[in-house]
């Protein structure tokens, strides 16, 4: 018999307690004058001789009950090889043992035995019917060469296999195997050698290397999991993307979730957690062997720095790649080029001035707009690629210049708006802007009936009556026409092309049936028309409460959105610091376990700033070193495992192409599986604390008030 | 009279207790003066002391010339005209001194109370009172006297006695049964473990009973002794035999100890009722006047 933690049988020991306990008792005793003592010396000549045969058999039922749990958590087993190695007569010529140490070994197959453990199990069975000498290479994060010429002192291999668990890399153990048959290249001639590597059934069906040409090696890869499915769930990548739609600040985060094992998984749970808490909870549902990607919307709330986050599944056999881990950044700010095309000295008869407070920081500290407003005669000093949104304000007319590097803004991902005005001269900006205006303009247009008069009392103004709910620029409009919006008073506006074939959505349009917003994608970029005026001049929606929010979805639609760049560091890959600043010389990478690294200025001036020690996975914090004047913190990177390594599925096939070849130690691996005891160990438990309880009962039940009538008499 | 004497009971209890009256169910020899009807008649001859008059006397026994000096009505009493003649045996054996947690006082402090509040209720209704304690050996003895100055002599004796030894019930009653004359009434306030001549003391007590004495035996216990309520490993100590001891589990023996106490004790209680013997099993944590109420009102 043998025990997969025989450090457990300390708890052995914890067998001698109760008789401590019983004699501590017993020589606490407290001694009593009672006057009824020839009773009690009567009453022990009858019970003494049952009693104590009780408390003996209730103290030894503890004792075992202790014992028994010792017992069962060191976990026995039987290993019923002996009688195969006999059979067999041992494992003839050298052999080379590659053990995986790679992290997908970290599968829990049984409890807390890991394949890891599983193959170290096998390596030791298989030493025991060794004729010939062995070593060992180990495919951890790298290659390890345990022995480095084979030996008979097999007590070396088991303890260089126990000082190891998983790391965290995978593609090792291609590496090792060319290792071992370098080992295996000094054996001489017409000795039987092979290679034994016990891995994954993924590692199995992998390309391993083959042997030498012309070397009689036999190459025999074992699967450490016995053919047993090892069904796992696993967080692939997680891709980040502003959704300044939804409000500053605020990122989608797209977590692809995979499923390897042939059953589906329903409702599998899976949470976003910002700072260790739950920010999100959601479900996904997989299909055997299907990817899904699970959206989430989170938005770091007062927060100027940025955020370890992680999106998590429910725990499996193989927890490693149970998160994934990526640093949340607080939201960027929304710069915003306003081209004023009708400036005024009188404040607020400036085309931008209702504008400019719509988007001031006390009215919209949620939008967090960044605003730099020119007149069309500097606009051309300013690059629109430095911006987010290019707000061409009732501007008269845009040069063949500008007009090709709006375009070129707007197709690479830019935003434009462009608004009506009395200034505006419809034939330049539509031969100007014809690639990106959702629509040609046409005319202006009085609102109202022509013949109205304001002594009669006519209608000369519209009002908007049409709400595209769906568009996100109306989202946070719970019910827009019963609103302000609606209340607003449009005098005059831009007649559109009419055609049927007209391009854009119109997001808001007049009772009179003219569209009032549009909005049109072009390529990357987005374009907004609004047919009236951004002040006063040609309506009252600049006075409307709905004004506000209206400009910050406006401009929060049309913000560039840029992929971020999510694509992980692998662990053990160079990890990129993302350090811009020229002041900084030094920076402090502070890694996941807490351990504090420095790394100096590349000595070449183009050279990238370079951290390579990621040996484990989470987020890595990265510093200034000295902090400077106004920069303390480095955006920092996160690591992460390898997910290739998270299918452990082997091929349908059961039996592997050098089935043949290995035919001995398959033989003794199979001889040598274990019947384990600890089921049968926590049965006995069991029935020992059932008689415990009945040997209790029993006592409880005589200690009823058997003498009650005594008092009453 | 000492402090010790007066601390004996106290005087509320014995103010509340002050209505009742002992009474005997067989006729008692004596001159039928008091609650006691007597077989003698017209034998008074020495003066002992006035009485109050009180309702169901005979009026021809009040002293008139008193009445008309006092303008209240005395009956005169003789001597040998006490109705009834008590003799209270306390047991003092060191078995008595033992008090458990629950118990108001400890066994021969309760004895003792009883015995004092019984003296006083006999004498305040002109009866004679004597008092035997006994342990190992016989203590004290007061012989009975109905003068109500007498109870403080009782009550000296009560306090002064000490506790310890063992029980000699049997040595008592056969003490009173050779200075008790008369028909009289016989109360022993014991726990009754006389475990040197287990069944003489029912024995004696029922030949004193034949010789026409009432006797009365009252088995006071703690509620220790009843219901055992011990749990741990417990080394017992007798009260009575010095380095007598023995070391008991008592959640095993539990069971078998409360069997033997009351096969002991209904044993002792069989074989006193069959003798006419009265018994009255008493639990020192029951108050001392629920105690006296409920013996008054049942058969003493």
């Amino acid at each position: 018999m043998s025990f997969f933690a025989p450090l457990m049988l300390l708890g052995l020991l914890a067998a001698a307690i109760p008789p401590i306990i019983h004699l501590i008792h017993r020589r606490k005793a407290q001694v009593v004058r009672f006057p009824a003592l020839e009773f009690i010396r009567r009453s022990n000549k009858k019970t003494a001789r049952t009693f104590r045969l009780r408390q003996l058999l209730l103290m030894l039922l503890r004792s075992l009950l202790l014992a028994g749990l010792a017992f069962a958590v060191a976990r026995p087993f039987i290993d019923r090889g002996a009688a195969t190695t006999a059979a067999l007569g041992g494992m003839q010529g050298v052999t080379v043992f590659v053990v995986d140490a790679t992290w997908p070994m970290a599968y829990r197959v049984d409890g807390d035995e890991t394949l890891y453990d599983r193959a170290r199990f096998q390596v030791g069975t298989l030493l025991a019917r060794l004729s010939g000498p062995a070593a060992l290479v180990i495919a951890h994060d790298r290659a390890e060469v345990v022995v480095e010429s084979p030996t008979q002192d097999f007590e070396a291999l088991r303890k260089a296999l126990e000082q190891r668990t998983p790391g965290h890399r995978v593609g090792s153990l291609g590496e090792a195997v060319a290792r071992a048959y370098d080992l295996l290249g000094e054996v001489p001639e017409g000795v039987a050698r092979r290679v034994v590597v016990l891995t994954t059934p993924a590692g199995v069906a992998s390309a391993l290397p083959p042997p030498p040409a012309g070397s009689n090696i036999e190459r025999v890869p074992v699967d450490v999991a016995e053919g047993a499915p090892l069904p796992n769930r696993a967080v692939l990548d997680v891709a980040l993307r502003p959704a300044p739609e939804l409000g500053a600040g605020q990122w989608r985060v797209d977590a692809r979730v995979a499923n390897y094992s042939a059953e589906p998984a329903q409702k599998l749970p899976v949470h976003l957690e910002v700072e260790g808490k739950v920010l999100v909870r959601g479900f996904v549902d997989l299909a055997p062997g299907a990817e899904a990607t699970k959206t989430f919307y989170a938005r770091l709330e007062d927060r100027a720095e940025p955020a370890k986050a992680a999106v998590v599944i429910e725990g499996d056999a193989l927890p490693g790649d149970d998160r994934r881990v990526f640093w949340l950044q607080p939201a960027p700010r929304i710069k915003v080029l306003a081209v004023n095309g009708d400036p005024h000295p009188t404040p607020f008869r400036d085309e931008l001035f209702y504008f400019e407070r719509a988007v001031a920081p006390r009215t919209a500290a949620d939008a967090r707009v960044q605003l730099t407003i020119v007149d069309s005669d500097t606009f051309d000093r300013h690059s629109p690629a430095d911006f987010d949104v290019v707000l061409l304000a009732n501007v008269p007319a845009v040069s063949p210049e500008q007009a090709r590097r709006l375009e070129a803004f707007v197709r690479g991902g830019g935003g434009l708006w462009i608004t009506m005005g009395d200034k505006v001269q419809r034939e330049g900006l539509n031969a100007a802007l014809a690639a990106l205006l959702p629509r040609s303009l046409r005319d202006v247009r009085q609102a109202g009936d022509a013949a109205a008069t304001a002594e009669g009392g006519d209608r000369r103004t519209a009002r908007l009556s049409l709400f595209d709910r769906a568009h996100p620029i109306l989202r946070p409009f719970p019910d827009p026409a019963a609103g302000s919006l609606a209340r607003a008073e449009v005098r005059r506006y831009m007649l559109l092309d009419p055609s049927p074939d007209a391009g854009g959505e119109v997001v808001l349009g007049l009772d009179e049936g003219a569209p009032y917003l549009l909005t049109r994608a072009v390529d990357e970029g987005r374009v907004a028309l609004l047919t009236g005026s951004l002040d006063r001049d040609w309506g009252d929606l600049a006075i409307r409460p709905a004004y506000v929010p209206l400009v910050q979805q406006v401009l929060r639609y049309l913000t560039r959105v840029a992929e971020v760049d999510t694509t992980p560091v692998l662990v053990g890959r160079p990890a990129p610091l993302p350090v811009e600043d020229p002041r900084v010389r030094r920076v402090q990478v502070k890694t996941p376990d807490g351990t504090l690294h420095t790394v100096d200025k590349p000595r070449e001036p183009e050279a990238p700033w370079v951290f390579a020690a990621t040996g484990a996975p989470g987020h890595y914090a990265v510093s200034p070193d000295p902090p400077l004047p106004g920069l303390t913190a480095l955006p920092g990177f996160a690591v992460a495992l390898d997910p290739t390594g998270s299918d452990l599925r082997g091929p349908d096939v059961a039996a592997p192409a050098t089935a043949e070849a290995g035919a001995d130690v398959r033989a003794a691996l199979a001889g040598g599986r274990r019947t384990e005891l600890w089921h049968g160990a926590l049965l006995a438990l069991f029935a020992l604390l059932l008689g415990e309880a009945v040997l209790l009962y029993r006592r409880r039940a005589q200690r009823a008030d058997a003498f009650d009538g005594l008092a009453q008499a | 009279m000492t402090s010790a004497a007066e601390k004996l009971v106290d005087p509320k209890l014995l103010a509340r207790l002050a209505g009742l009256g002992v009474k005997v169910r067989q006729a008692m020899e004596g001159v039928l003066t008091g609650q006691h009807k007597s077989p003698h008649h017209g034998s008074s001859v020495e003066f002992a002391q006035h009485r109050e008059y009180a309702p169901g006397d005979e009026i021809k026994h009040i002293d008139w010339k008193a009445y008309a000096k006092s303008d209240r009505f005395h009956i005169k009493q003789f001597e040998d005209e006490t109705n009834l003649r008590t003799y209270l045996c306390v047991d003092t054996s060191g078995s008595m001194g033992y008090r458990g947690a629950r118990g108001t006082e400890s066994k021969g402090r309760y004895a003792a109370q009883m015995a004092a509040v019984l003296a006083w209720l006999l004498l305040r209704q002109g009866d004679a009172v004597g008092l035997l304690t006994f342990g190992e050996r016989l203590g004290a003895y007061v012989p009975p006297r109905a003068r109500p100055d007498h109870y403080w002599h009782l009550a000296r004796t009560l306090v002064d006695t000490p506790v310890g030894g063992q029980t000699d019930a049997v040595g008592a009653l056969e003490r009173v049964a050779e200075v008790a004359a008369r028909r009289s009434l016989v109360v022993l306030l014991t726990d009754g473990f006389d475990f040197n001549s287990p069944g003489r003391m029912a024995a004696v007590a029922r030949q004193l009973r034949r010789r026409n004495h009432r006797v009365v035996v009252f088995q006071i216990l703690d509620p220790d002794e009843v219901d055992f309520p011990f749990k741990d490993l417990t080394v017992f100590e007798d009260m009575e035999v010095a380095d007598d001891r023995a070391l008991a589990d008592p959640r095993g023996m539990r069971e078998a100890y409360l069997d033997e106490i009351r096969a002991y004790c209904d044993g002792l209680k069989r074989d006193l009722l069959e003798g006419d013997v009265g018994y009255r099993r008493v639990v020192t944590s029951t108050p001392l006047d629920r105690t006296i109420i409920d013996a008054l009102g049942g058969r003493a």
